[in-house]
């Protein structure tokens, strides 16, 4: 009723396992050559994937993890023992629908020696994504026996994710749900230079005060500090307790007590 | 007429290109993707055909829980078409791979047993070429990756891999339908999902603990009676979660174990 399937010709051989299966499940994608299957019948993929594992779809167990809040910046060493660099600062909080479906998702992900990429938007996307770029960069550096730049690289990144426009990817860097607090704390408290504690508490407070507004985004704040040399990790530490450190610091009570005076 | 005189057409009705630039682009281009998405040749049969649905939800939950040196992988065996009619009440979703690899799903059962057949395939050809089985990394990679290559027509599986590491200790992957991988202690995956997490969460996380309460380590013998709690817990509270619980124990240089256990009758 709906046409063919699968092929005629296939239909009838069986292999040893004594059932149908395609020999070339098993073999590794030759990249370039690689295409996605798309849904039969001239199925349109993004209107297909929203029908079933969309929000207004019957499984709500199914639905794709969604990242959010992630930032970057660029500052200036402020005195002589400070490197400066970049810090990159995530949630890590990953929901699938309105369920929380992860509170520890690592959304900095390893592009090459010195680039992270960080996860918003489709986390699938955005990790498989990445790790073709990693791949890419990879071979680009053992051909060119030189470090790829960050241009050649996010360019490569744009090209290969032009080639799926109007599919339904979405995969975005430096931003998400959360941002726009992210963005009002880096606005206001944003100096080209400053020292590297100034700087990576700037990059968790944003991180705080994104998750704290926004439902989307929670759990710990990863942070990576990308210097002119090497790349540092640091431990995740939890927002929630963030959060009643930084209200320490400015000195407001937690508790709104209003009073009679 | 073409799309193109379609969507001007549509267009030059709403917009004035001339004092409203912005709005005319705007317009021009929604009515191009509607125009593109819905074409007016499109026959009644092929919107019909639009609304194709090989999927099928069948219901069931699953969860793991990873330790030191075992893997506790659960799973009720109840099959249902939708939401409410029972279609099987002895399924196997958990697929022991190999020795130190379990794969649990809950979702389409077509699905899984294709992904199943999958992995199983690659497991027999990296054998074959390597002379060594596959570790659970390697295994857990491969299927975030099989998984994402059907971006556009995805498995309807929600897939948990269990097994042992090369370093003995017990390792959880969590997925969710296309591929988004991430090593946890214990997760879950199905209808009821947001039922078993928090539990496991408060037992096995200590997460929700209040403070002073007491942390018992992490035991095979616990992680077992946790997750039949837990299953009991939902098949009291979760339609398409019931019938009997199927239990797999992997512990670190012993062969795979199997235990099944009755749930309430309805």
């Amino acid at each position: 009723m709906w046409g063919l399937t699968c092929r005629e010709d296939e239909r009838d051989t069986e292999d040893a396992l004594g059932e149908t299966f395609d020999a070339t499940a098993i073999e590794a994608p030759v990249s370039g050559q690689f295409t996605f299957p798309n849904p039969p019948l001239g199925l349109q993929p993004k209107g297909f994937v929203n029908a079933h594992f969309g929000p207004d779809s019957s499984a709500k167990s199914l639905q794709f993890r969604k990242g959010t809040t992630t930032l970057a910046f660029v500052y200036e060493p402020l005195t002589e023992k400070d490197v400066g660099g970049i810090i990159v600062a995530v949630d890590s909080r990953a929901s699938a629908g309105e369920y929380i479906s992860s509170k520890s998702v690592m959304k900095i992900l390893d592009v090459s020696e010195h680039m992270v990429a960080t996860m918003a938007g489709g986390a699938a996307d955005c990790q498989f994504w990445c790790r073709t770029v990693n791949k890419y960069c990879n071979l680009f550096e053992l051909r060119e026996r030189s470090t790829i730049t960050v241009s050649a690289a996010s360019k490569y990144f744009a090209n290969v994710l032009y080639g799926y426009k109007g599919q339904g990817l979405s995969v975005v860097c430096s931003v998400g749900s959360g941002s726009l607090n992210a963005y009002g704390i880096l606005d206001t408290y944003y100096k080209p230079k400053m020292s590297d504690e100034e700087a990576m508490s700037l990059g968790r407070r944003a991180i705080m005060h994104a998750t704290y507004r926004d439902a989307g985004s929670g759990g710990v704040c990863n942070l990576v500090h990308i210097t002119p040399t090497k790349k540092i990790r640091y431990p995740g530490v939890d927002v929630s307790k963030l959060w009643y450190e930084f209200a320490d610091e400015i000195g407001r009570d937690i508790a709104y007590n209003p009073r009679d005076d | 007429m073409s799309f193109y005189q379609f969507a001007l057409i549509q267009m030059a009705l709403k917009y004035d290109a001339k004092h409203d630039p912005l709005g005319a682009m705007r317009a021009f281009k929604t009515a191009f993707a509607d125009v593109e998405e819905n074409p007016d040749w499109r026959s009644r049969r092929l919107i019909e055909r639009q609304r194709w649905n090989p999927y099928s939800m069948e219901g069931g939950s699953t969860c793991a829980v990873a330790g030191d040196n075992f893997v506790v992988v659960a799973s009720d065996t109840r099959m249902t078409a939708g939401e409410i009619n029972v279609i099987n009440r002895e399924v196997d979703k958990i697929h022991p791979l190999s020795d130190n690899i379990v794969l649990t799903t809950a979702g389409f059962h077509g699905d899984a047993l294709q992904m199943r057949k999958l992995l199983e395939t690659h497991l027999h050809k990296y054998r074959f070429d390597y002379r060594s089985n596959m570790t659970v990394d390697l295994c857990a990679e491969l299927l975030a990756r099989n998984l994402y290559y059907r971006r556009f027509f995805p498995y309807y599986t929600g897939a948990i891999l269990a097994g042992i590491d090369e370093h003995g200790k017990g390792a959880v992957f969590s997925y969710d339908p296309i591929g988004c991988i991430e090593r946890l202690p214990y997760s879950a995956s199905g209808a009821a999902e947001p039922m078993l997490v928090p539990f496991l969460d408060c037992q096995v996380g200590h997460v929700t603990l209040s403070e002073g309460t007491e942390r018992p380590k992490l035991t095979l013998e616990r992680a077992t009676a946790l997750v039949r709690d837990a299953f009991r817990g939902c098949a009291e509270r979760e339609i398409t979660t019931g019938d009997s619980i199927h239990l797999v124990i992997a512990e670190a240089g012993k062969p795979i174990r199997h235990e099944r256990r009755k749930l309430r009758e309805d």
